[in-house]
Formats: structure tokens, sequence, C-alpha cells
């Protein structure tokens, strides 16, 4: 089954995506490969926040610069999506850390698979969680950040001459069209995952009181809220970041070229 | 521009009044539900002062020595009838803290089993309240929603819990009765119509975007039966959360993937659509060749994204369990087919989604926009 998605999924790619194809595939690969060998680090005894970080920035270094190229666009994406994740990173430890949401749920601890287990392991499952949801955010706020940027620097090379405070403002018009859809993205993902746990509420009688405070919940709810929170943070920082490159930093170093199709030129 | 930046600075001057108002509202909600003791039937304790009374260093099965810590905690009742009264209880935890927790000053915990003996009390802790964490986080998201979308982001927030009550209701349904399947194709059409119609707003653009949705979430669902019947059957054994046997895990778990798949589908749907109608607008003369070329563009953009956002989410997520069968020595061959099975298929099946997504929105939105060019 699993074998027999894979094919049709490449060979999908192969006939629809054609160039882009083998790059989402590497991509996918590579980080699958980091996302395994940040695990067998971790396991080892590494300092699970430091070996979070590193591979939480060699994969946004992945998705971002081996997709996208590199250019002012995924500069200033790269660059927001590093000041959003260090400023989430603060609710997200005091989160980890005061509302219980590590470890296994008051379900998934009854589980076949869960019960056979030893978990006398010496691996702090606090910083373990922290690193997760860091992950977390980082599929939803590239998305949004590149989208942000993508469309700005269009709108900013038809009209190389606006400022800082008109680029700003377009940025910002973009990011209300993206919002909703990005978040629900992470919404229904969600709420996909979690049919069954749904159901179990049902079939556990749980009174509202018990739900409003349960492990299971608040675990599936944090992960969307935080990937939310991130993607509509990211909006005006990308917006900033994007008009602070393309106006101020532009004029005074003339670094960047101005180029329409990043995705092509972006490695020259 | 001009008239355009005055109507944006109309919505800044509305936007300070509305904000503050709104961070006063919130956080009189987030201080009633912070406080809300009283409402609950069950004891509650606040945690007062914690102290480490012993620590010991534990090894289990897997000779990993690790530290254990016992917690006292000074607690004092805030409902019931030891309302005012102190308690003290004694919680033990591992270094690892997978199946426990340690609690700090300020939490309040869920008690049972209280005794009384010779004046002094003693409980045991059920679980740890959450109700405040999750209304703070929720008050945030739309604080922020507000504050970067204004109006839009206050509509969108109100879409978000709709769509979260026609779950539950079709969950209510479903206890009646009805079939899954059934409730779940109602489910998708009311999710996607309201989203859609949020996002873009009640238009052409939406209808189209509606169709190419749909269209995509039905070819991938009869993908997915096909494969279902042409290839072994998976084993839903090790599927959480099961405790009730007439449950068809089949049907619950194709569902689940479907509705999971209908973010991404529905986010690479209007990316395509919006690409094309604006191509359009601005050369209603292109030709079909580089109109399909602009909007294929457009869509490996978004594809790439997207294909990442469901790795990140649903693969994610499995690795503290996956960290802990990795220690216990199991091999992540095993890991990959037994354990993290769900979560691969809910994946491809996602990625396949928006693949498909991409030529069928392109050829729906071209048809539609071109014929109207060509009445006009």
């Amino acid at each position: 089954m699993t074998l027999f998605l894979l094919l049709l999924l490449l060979v999908l790619l192969a006939i629809v995506g054609r160039s882009q194809s083998e790059k989402i595939v590497v991509t996918l690969l590579l980080n699958s490969l980091i996302l395994i060998s940040s695990m067998v680090f971790m396991i080892m005894g590494f300092n699970i926040i430091f070996i979070g970080w590193l591979c939480f920035i060699s994969m946004s270094l992945l998705t971002l610069f081996y997709q996208n190229g590199i250019n002012q666009k995924t500069v200033s994406a790269f660059i927001s999506f590093l000041i959003v994740t260090i400023l989430m990173s603060v609710l997200i430890w005091f989160l980890c850390v005061r509302s219980g949401i590590y470890g296994l749920n008051e379900r998934s601890w009854q589980d076949e698979d869960a019960v056979l287990l030893n978990f006398n392991i010496n691996i702090n499952m606090v910083r373990v969680t922290y690193v997760v949801l860091v992950f977390g955010l980082l599929g939803a706020v590239k998305d949004s950040a590149m989208a942000v940027a993508t469309d700005t620097y269009e709108v900013f090379c038809n009209h190389p001459d606006m400022t800082f405070r008109e680029l700003f403002q377009s940025g910002m018009n973009i990011g209300k069209d993206i919002l909703g859809v990005t978040i629900n993205t992470l919404l229904f993902a969600a709420i996909g995952e979690s049919i069954l746990m749904c159901q179990m509420y049902f079939d556990c009688a749980y009174s509202l009181a018990e739900l409003v405070n349960s492990k299971s919940l608040f675990q599936a709810a944090a992960v969307v809220i935080i990937g939310g929170i991130g993607v509509e943070i990211s909006i005006p920082i990308t917006s900033a970041v994007l008009g602070f490159l393309c106006t101020t930093y532009h004029k005074k170093t003339n670094f960047w070229p101005l180029n329409n199709s990043g995705n092509k030129k972006g490695l020259e | 521009m001009d008239i355009y930046s005055l109507l944006k600075n109309s919505g800044k001057y509305r936007l300070t009044i509305i904000l503050p108002v709104l961070a006063v509202l919130l956080f009189i909600f987030n201080l009633i539900v912070y406080n809300d003791c009283s409402i609950y039937k069950t004891s509650i304790v606040k945690v007062v002062s914690t102290k480490i009374s012993n620590t010991t260093t534990v090894s289990g099965d897997l000779g990993i020595e690790e530290p254990q810590y016992d917690q006292n905690l000074n607690c004092i009742f805030k409902n019931g009838a030891y309302k005012g009264k102190t308690v003290i209880i004694t919680n033990t935890y591992t270094y690892t803290r997978m199946n426990n927790e340690a609690y700090h000053k300020g939490d309040f915990l869920f008690v049972k089993n209280i005794n009384e003996e010779n004046g002094t009390l003693s409980a045991a802790i059920s679980s740890q309240k959450r109700d405040y964490f999750l209304s703070f986080l929720l008050s945030l998201l739309l604080f922020c929603a507000v504050a970067v979308a204004g109006k839009r982001g206050f509509l969108f927030f109100i879409a978000l819990c709709i769509n979260i009550g026609i779950l539950i209701l079709g969950f209510i349904c479903f206890q009646t009765g009805i079939s899954f399947i059934l409730l779940t194709i109602i489910m998708i059409l009311l999710f996607s119509i309201l989203s859609l119609g949020i996002c873009i707003g009640w238009n052409r653009k939406m209808i189209v975007t509606l169709i190419d949705t749909l269209f995509s979430i039905s070819i991938l669902a009869a993908i997915y039966c096909i494969a279902l019947k042409v290839t072994p059957e998976v084993d839903y054994i090790l599927m959480n959360y099961v405790s009730n046997g007439t449950l068809n895990l089949e049907v619950m778990f194709t569902c689940g993937m479907l509705i999971g798949s209908l973010g991404a589908i529905m986010d690479v749907a209007v990316s395509v659509t919006s690409g094309v109608s604006e191509i359009l607008q601005k050369e209603p003369d292109i030709s079909d060749e580089s109109l399909s070329k602009s909007a294929r563009q457009i869509g490996y953009d978004v594809m790439g994204t997207m294909i990442n956002v469901l790795f990140y989410s649903y693969i994610v997520g499995r690795i503290p369990i996956c960290i802990a069968q990795l220690v216990n020595g199991i091999q992540i061959g095993i890991i990959l087919k037994y354990y993290m099975v769900y979560e691969v298929l809910r994946f491809l099946a996602g990625a396949i989604g928006i693949v498909l997504c991409i030529p069928i929105s392109e050829f729906i939105a071209k048809n539609y926009y071109r014929k109207k060019v060509n009445v006009k």
C-alpha cells in the first residue's frame, strides 16, 4: 500500500512537475535523513536543543535555498523565519515547561505500541517536545513567508522606486490573502489526524470539563495554534525585512541584482 | 495609489481603537478562565510551593540509568468542601518525563481520593488543569489575526470556530448512526464552501476554486480506494485510540485522510486559480501555451512548499515516540513499516492530492475564464 502510493506519487510528480519534481524529491529525502540523524544524535546524548536548532537551520536552508534559489526573496524569508522562530521559541518553551504538553497523553500511553516500551531512557522529553514544536513551525512559516516575499518582490520589480512604507503595506495586503488559506491547511491536517480521537471522546463520554483540560486535545490544538500565530507574525516581519532589503540595503550597497525570475537565476 | 493608501490609513485609525478594546476583552476572558475553579465539580488544588525531597537513580529493563525525583507539592484547595485548606502531595517524575510530569509553582491540578486523617489531608493527582493555556493560545491567535489582517482576520477566526463546530456536529450525527462516508462528504462540502468563501469572498472566483477543490478531492478518493483494493490490506490494529470495536477503521482512516488533504488542496487551488485570473486580466490575448506555462510555474512553486508543510505537520509529531522506540531497540525499518505507517500514508495521499490538483485547477480555470472572454 505504502509502496504503491509512493510509486504513484513519484510518477505523478514526474509527469506534472517535470523540472521541479527532482528538487522536491531530493528535499524530502534530505529532510527525512536530517530528521532521522537528529533522532540518532539525540539518543547518543548530545544536547537536544543544540541538535534541534542545527537541524532546524539546515532544514530551512535546504527547503528555502535549494528549492527556490538564493535571492532577495529567499534571504528575506530566511531572516524573517529566524526572527519568528526566536520569538515563538519563548512561547513554546513556556508551554513545554508549564503546561505539561510533553510525553504521552492520557490515551496514548495505553496504546499497544507504547505499552511495551521502557521509558527510562534518560532523554528529556521537555526538550524534545520543544524541538518538535519548532520543527512544526517550519513548514507553515516557510509557506507564508515565501508567499509574502515572492509577491511583494514582484510588486517591487514593477515599481522599483517604492518606499519602505509602501512596500511594507503591499506586503501586509498580500499577507491578508494568504493568512486564512495557510492556517486552514494546518487546521484540516490536524482535524484529519484526530478523527479517531474525536470518536474516542464520544466513546469514553468525556464531559466538557474533561475535554478542555485533556492532554490529547491540548497537544493536537497547540500545534495548530502555534503554527497559526507563527504564520500571522511572519507576515509583518517578512514585509518589513523585504522592505528593508529592497530599499535601504539595496540602495546603500547595490549588492543584489534585480531579477524577475529568481527561481532560475538564483544560483548564478 | 493615493485613494488606496487613504483607505488603508482609515483602516489603521479604526484598528487603533479596536485593538486595545479587543486586548482588554481578551484579558478579562483569560482572567475568568484562570479563576474558574468554582464551576468545576472535581476538586482542584493550586500548587503554592514545590520542593524536591529525594533524588534517586533508577534504571529500567534497558539498563540506562537516569535520575528520578520525588517532588513535595504544597497545595491549597481552590473549590469544593475543602476550599482554603492545604494539602501536601508527593509527585514522582523521571528525567525523561515520558509518562510522568513535573509540576511547578502556580499550576492547577485536579485531585482525587481525598482523605482526612487526624486533621491532615491527603490526595492523589489525576491531571493538570489546562483550560487557561488553551484560552490563552486562542486569544493570542485571535489578537494577532486582527492585528495583522483587521476585519478579515476576525472573519477568518470565526470561520475557524464554525469549522470546528461543523466537525462536532458531524460527530454528534455520527453517534445517531448515520454513515460516516455520507457525513464526511457533507463535512468536506461545508468546510470547503465556508473556508473558500471567507478566504476569497463570495464571487465567481470562489466557485471556480470550489469546483477545483471538490474535483481534485474526489479523484484523490477514487485513487485511494483503487489502491486499497489492489494492494494488500493495511493493518489498523495499532491505530491510536481504538476503544470501540464496532468502528470500521478503514473507513474512518480514509475519511480522516481526505479531510486532512483538503486544506492543502484548497491552498493549491486558490493559488493557481488566482494566478490564472490575474494573468488573463492583465493580458486577455495571451496564448494557451504561455498561459499553461505560467499556471504550471505557479503550481510548482506552491507544490514544493505544500508538500513540505504536510511533511512537517504529519511526520514530525511522531519524533518523541519514535525516539523511545529506537532506544528500545526497534529498528527504523520496522518503525516505518508498522508504527508510522498511518502518518506516512496520510502524507503520501496528501502529496498526491496536491500534485493532482495543479493540472486539474489549471484546466478548469483556463476553460472557465476563456469562455467568459469569448462570450464577451
